[in-house]
Parts: C-alpha cells; sequence; structure tokens
C-alpha cells in the first residue's frame, strides 16, 4: 500500500465515521515509533494550523539517545493530547471549562476558562499549555500572522491583545477538531513526512486504524495511571 | 456605635491618621514603608493588566504555578492560624487571650482576602470568576476551596463583627473553627490530590497544611502579643505563655510531619518521586532544621519582648520560604520531557512577582497599624459571655 493510500484510506474512514451519531463515533490517533524520523513536521504543522503563540507546542516531539557507543540510536516520540478516556485535566477543572465530547475529544471552552492553570498541573502528559499572551515579534509589535483568528473549536479566535481568548486560558491538543467536523484528517496526519500518524474511529472495526494497531505490537503512553490513553504507539 | 457595633469616633481617626502620618515613630515608619509596598504592588497590577501576564511574570507551562500562589497559600494558612488561635485562646486561656482576640480576627480576615487578590494576579481570566457560580464541577477540589472559603470569610467576618459588639458567640466561634479545618484541609487536597507530581500527592498534605497553619498563627498571635505595653515583664510574661507554648507545639508538630514526608518521599522510588532526593539538603538544612528545629531549642532560651518578636519573625520569614518550595517543588520535575525541556526545571520569579508578594504584605501590615491607630481595634476586648 502506497502512502498516498493511506491518507485516501483514513480520510474515506474519516467521512464514513462522520455519518453516524457522534456518540458512536469514537476517535483515536495511532503513531508508528519506528516510522517517525523526527522531522517535526508534525510540530510546525500543528503551529500554524493553531496559530499557537511561543511557548505553546500540541504536538511536540521527544528526542532520546539510546544505547552508549558505539551501538547508539535517536529514538523519537511525538506527544499529542491523549484524550484519556478518564483524564485527569476535566474533573479539577473548577468551572466545567474542559470537558469530554461525546466522539471522545477532551475539549475547552475558550469562553469560559478562567485560566486557573489547574488542568496543566493535573496532566500527567504536559499536554496542555497556559497562553500567557507572548508574541514571536516582541510585546508591541505584532505581525499580522499572529493576531490573525484560528479556527480552533469551530470558532474564530484572534489573539488581538491580552484580553481576547484564547489569550489567558489553557490550550492544548484537540484532534484539529475543527478540521475533523469538515471532513479533513488532523493536520499532524497530513503533514507527517514518513507517514508514521494514523487517525480514525476505533468504534468501526473495519476502519484503517484499528487494523493498524492490531497487527503490529503497541503500547500506551503512562497507561499504569489508569488514564487510558486514545493514542496508540506503534513498536 | 452603628447597629450595635462599637466604631471609633470621627475625632479619633483623624487624631489617630494625624499621628501615623506626621509622627516619628516605629509605626509611623513601618507606616511609610508598608504604603510604599502596597504603590509597588499598584504597579506591577498595572503592569499585569496592561501588558499582560506572560510579558511580566516568569512562570511558564513547565512552572504553571508561581509565587502568587505561594503567597496566597502562605496568607491563608495565616489567616487559619489566626483562627485557631481565637478557637484555643477562648478555649483554653481566655483571660490571656481575650485583650488581643478582636486583633487576631482582623488579621485572619485581611489575611484571606489580600491572598485571594494575590491570587488573582496570577489568573488568566479573573472577569470570569462568575463560573464558579454559573458552572460549577463539584469534582474539583478547587470549586470546593470556593465554596468553603467565601463561607469561611463570612464567618469570621461575623464573628469579628460580635466582637465589635462587645458580643463573642460561642457558637459561631466553633463554627469558624471547624469551617476553618474544612476550608484549609480543602486547600492542602487541592496539591494532595494530583496524583502526577508525587511531590504534592500525599493525604498527608491536607493535615501538614493545617498543622502549619497552627504554627503561623502562633507566630502571629505571639507578634500581637509582643508589640503591646505591659506595666510589667511579669504581666508580659502572663500573657505571652499560652502563645509561646503554641509556637512550640506548632514547631513540633511541624517538625514531625517534615521529617516523616521527606523519609517517605526519599523511600520511594516510583518516577518523580527523584524530586525528594534532589530536594533533600534543602528541606532537612533549610526545612526542618533551620526553621524549625532551631526555633524550637531557641523558644525554651528567651523571654523578652523584643526576642518573642524576633523568633516570631523568623518564624513567619522561614514559612514563606518554606512554602514556596513546596508550591515550587511539584514543577522540578517535568511530567514529559520534550527536545528543549530540561531535566531540571528552575523558576525565578520577575520584579513584577515579587512586588505582588512584598504588597500583599505591606497591605496586611498598613491596614492593621491604621486599624491601630485609629481605635478600630481597642487596646483591651471586655466581652459578655
Amino acid at each position: 500500500m502506497n502512502t498516498e493510500n493511506i491518507i485516501e484510506i483514513m480520510t474515506a474512514d474519516l467521512q464514513k465515521a462522520l455519518k453516524k451519531p457522534l456518540k458512536d463515533r469514537q476517535w483515536a490517533m495511532a503513531i508508528d515509533l519506528k516510522k517517525c524520523i523526527g522531522c517535526h513536521a508534525c510540530t510546525t504543522g500543528c503551529m500554524s494550523e493553531n496559530m499557537t503563540p511561543p511557548g505553546i507546542q500540541y504536538r511536540p516531539v521527544r528526542e532520546e539517545e539510546i544505547g552508549t557507543f558505539p551501538n547508539v540510536a535517536l529514538r523519537f516520540l511525538p506527544r499529542p493530547c491523549m484524550q484519556c478516556e478518564k483524564p485527569p485535566c476535566t474533573a479539577v477543572c473548577p468551572v466545567k471549562a474542559t470537558y469530554k465530547r461525546e466522539d471522545g475529544i477532551t475539549v475547552i471552552d475558550y469562553n469560559k476558562c478562567v485560566g486557573c492553570r489547574y488542568c496543566l498541573v493535573a496532566c500527567p502528559y504536559g499536554a496542555r499549555s497556559a497562553d500567557v499572551g507572548n508574541y514571536y515579534t516582541g510585546k508591541f509589535k505584532k505581525n499580522t500572522y499572529e493576531v490573525e483568528a484560528s479556527e480552533e473549536y469551530g470558532k474564530q479566535w484572534a489573539r488581538k491583545n491580552h484580553f481576547c481568548s484564547p489569550i489567558g486560558n489553557a490550550r492544548k491538543c484537540h484532534f484539529c477538531m475543527h478540521r475533523i467536523d469538515k471532513g479533513k484528517l488532523p493536520r499532524c496526519v497530513t503533514t507527517c513526512l514518513g507517514h508514521a500518524t494514523f487517525f480514525g474511529d476505533i468504534s468501526d472495526p473495519d476502519s484503517f486504524i484499528v487494523k493498524a494497531t492490531a497487527k503490529y505490537n503497541t503500547f500506551k503512553f503512562k497507561e499504569s495511571l489508569g488514564t487510558h490513553p486514545r493514542v496508540i504507539y506503534i513498536v | 456605635m452603628t447597629f450595635g457595633i462599637s466604631l471609633p469616633d470621627k475625632d479619633t481617626v483623624l487624631s489617630g491618621l494625624k499621628d501615623i502620618v506626621k509622627g516619628t515613630s516605629r509605626k509611623s515608619k513601618l507606616f511609610y514603608v508598608s504604603l510604599l509596598g502596597v504603590l509597588l504592588g499598584a504597579y506591577a497590577v498595572i503592569r499585569i493588566l496592561f501588558e499582560g501576564h506572560g510579558a511580566v511574570t516568569n512562570t511558564s507551562n513547565l512552572v504553571p504555578w508561581g509565587i502568587q500562589i505561594t503567597t496566597y497559600v502562605y496568607l491563608v494558612l495565616i489567616s487559619t492560624g489566626c483562627t485557631f488561635i481565637n478557637f484555643f485562646g477562648y478555649t483554653f486561656y481566655k483571660e490571656e487571650y481575650a485583650p488581643f482576640g478582636t486583633r487576631l480576627l482582623f488579621l485572619g480576615i485581611f489575611t484571606a482576602l489580600i491572598g485571594m487578590i494575590a491570587l488573582s494576579t496570577e489568573l488568566g481570566r479573573v472577569d470570569r470568576m462568575i463560573y464558579f457560580i454559573l458552572s460549577p464541577q463539584p469534582k474539583s477540589p478547587m470549586w470546593w476551596m470556593s465554596v468553603w472559603y467565601s463561607l469561611y470569610v463570612t464567618l469570621i467576618i461575623i464573628e469579628f463583627i460580635n466582637h465589635k459588639r462587645g458580643k463573642h458567640s460561642e457558637k459561631v466561634m466553633w463554627l469558624a473553627f471547624i469551617v476553618a479545618i474544612i476550608t484549609h484541609s480543602t486547600l492542602g487536597s487541592l496539591f494532595g490530590m494530583v496524583e502526577q507530581r508525587p511531590y504534592y500527592y500525599s493525604a498527608l498534605l491536607p493535615i501538614y497544611f493545617l498543622l502549619i497553619a497552627f504554627l503561623s498563627g502562633a507566630a502571629v498571635a505571639t507578634i500581637v502579643v509582643s508589640t503591646h505595653y505591659y506595666k510589667s515583664d511579669e504581666d508580659f510574661q502572663k500573657h505571652v505563655r499560652p502563645f509561646r507554648n503554641s509556637i512550640r507545639i506548632g514547631l513540633g508538630l511541624a517538625i514531625l510531619t517534615t521529617f516523616w514526608r521527606l523519609i517517605e518521599g526519599v523511600y520511594a522510588q516510583a518516577d518523580g518521586y527523584e524530586i525528594f532526593r534532589l530536594a533533600f539538603f534543602n528541606t532537612l538544612w533549610f526545612g526542618l532544621i533551620f526553621s524549625l528545629v532551631i526555633p524550637f531549642i531557641v523558644t525554651f532560651f528567651i523571654r523578652c519582648q523584643k526576642c518573642m518578636i524576633g523568633i516570631s519573625l523568623f518564624i513567619m520569614l522561614t514559612q514563606f520560604k518554606t512554602r514556596h518550595d513546596l508550591v515550587m517543588g511539584g514543577f522540578q520535575i517535568p511530567v514529559f520531557k520534550a527536545y528543549s525541556t530540561p531535566d531540571i526545571v528552575s523558576y525565578t520569579p520577575s520584579h513584577v512577582e515579587f512586588f505582588v508578594v512584598i504588597a500583599s504584605i505591606s497591605l496586611v501590615v498598613l491596614l492593621y497599624l491604621l486599624a491601630d491607630k485609629t481605635g478600630l481595634l481597642p487596646e483591651e476586648d471586655k466581652h459578655e459571655h
């Protein structure tokens, strides 16, 4: 199967899943660590899609050097939000600004978040960030791309000044929910050079992601914490 | 008298203000120093509001809570301590404690309120606090904290009003004591329930917070008692004895909990517990020996007013550093290390954050001095029981 086909197959799976009611589709992501080359294209693609300011990366990639010389190797671990089935971050939010959508995505209501950052403290994966109003070009001078509206959660969020959400809020990966709802794959899936990231509906046994994860050895990050992550790593 | 509450008359207030503004006494000097501290805080708040939190503070995704949270925890534990001392003072040492009851309650109210102001400077969107009422989350310790905190402040205000009406109510005092325990153990649970941060995660933390609160309250009460005029040393010793004992008890309990928290942490091998080994020498030498064991021993050898003020101030200062070490300890080992994440996270507050700390403590001192000089806080309380 060539890589172009994978994207097409996953897009078809996504559009098929969208025909089901929200609660009947359960989104998940799989990352094939053997294929990840540590190019950070997913990180940068995500940053441009969600207009994230300095210091905020929804999907950083951990680089580790393993082994001892001369037997050394680099290992990469991309880390999106795990969209846990039992997320520690939602329970601690004092105002229910963050919650799980019926399709399994943990979302943040930017209009409700008080910016207490308790969810940042509670997340075991460090997947949440606080948007404290930083700009790449300094405090006062802002380039147009820095104040352009992102389309997160299907709305327009322009970072014009520090009284405009999402400034002051917690932010995180949401599997590009605004793209999924339009039938598009998350940006990190489409920008992955090695086609190492798979996405789809795990409640559909015929979906590509179910077949791909069934075929190989897999693990979930910090699974022992009982968070039941929706991101599966293929090794 | 307004609604039965004894308030100072206009002349007393004006002469008190004139005295503190134009005077050259120590209290006048302290007034001006505190005023300067408050002005620094006003400058800090303006910078945070107009330039944005990110531009003027050094908190980050790795250190989401900075020194303003430390200040909040520090001040509310003092507030709880004042309520505890008020309760134990009236229950066990009524004669020695009663003259200072109103003062301790005044400090209890304002440390709680000013702690809240310090906290609000750390929130991203303080204008959305209304959602604590409109969209409550009963699973969150922070939401419960807001509920109990509101009730706690209301109760100690009622207790204060009762004092000003000359009618001390045992029922309100008991209620305030119980709610203080619930409120501030909930604050401990806010940290203690975060399983992902081993430095916080512990059933001991809510209890530890209450014991530390008692110690802080005892130190504040000792300062209040020791800054008064006494006819003789014998008179002073009679009044200070319960508070000196309270400090000893507070220090003893703090030594015990700090020691076992450290040992259990060092003994654990699970991921994240390396923070206890990393902080071992700081906790042992500073957190335990320097700030708890040494003052505990010293209290057996000092008697004079100045010495009691000195040891209490020492406890207050070291407790601030210990609170800061506790809050920051949770963040030193990052939960996820990306390519740019350091192995050990460090945090130095910005000058704006320092100004918030200085202003918060200065505002408590300033309000206390003003209340003292304008006659709101009586020299002696005589209550109807």
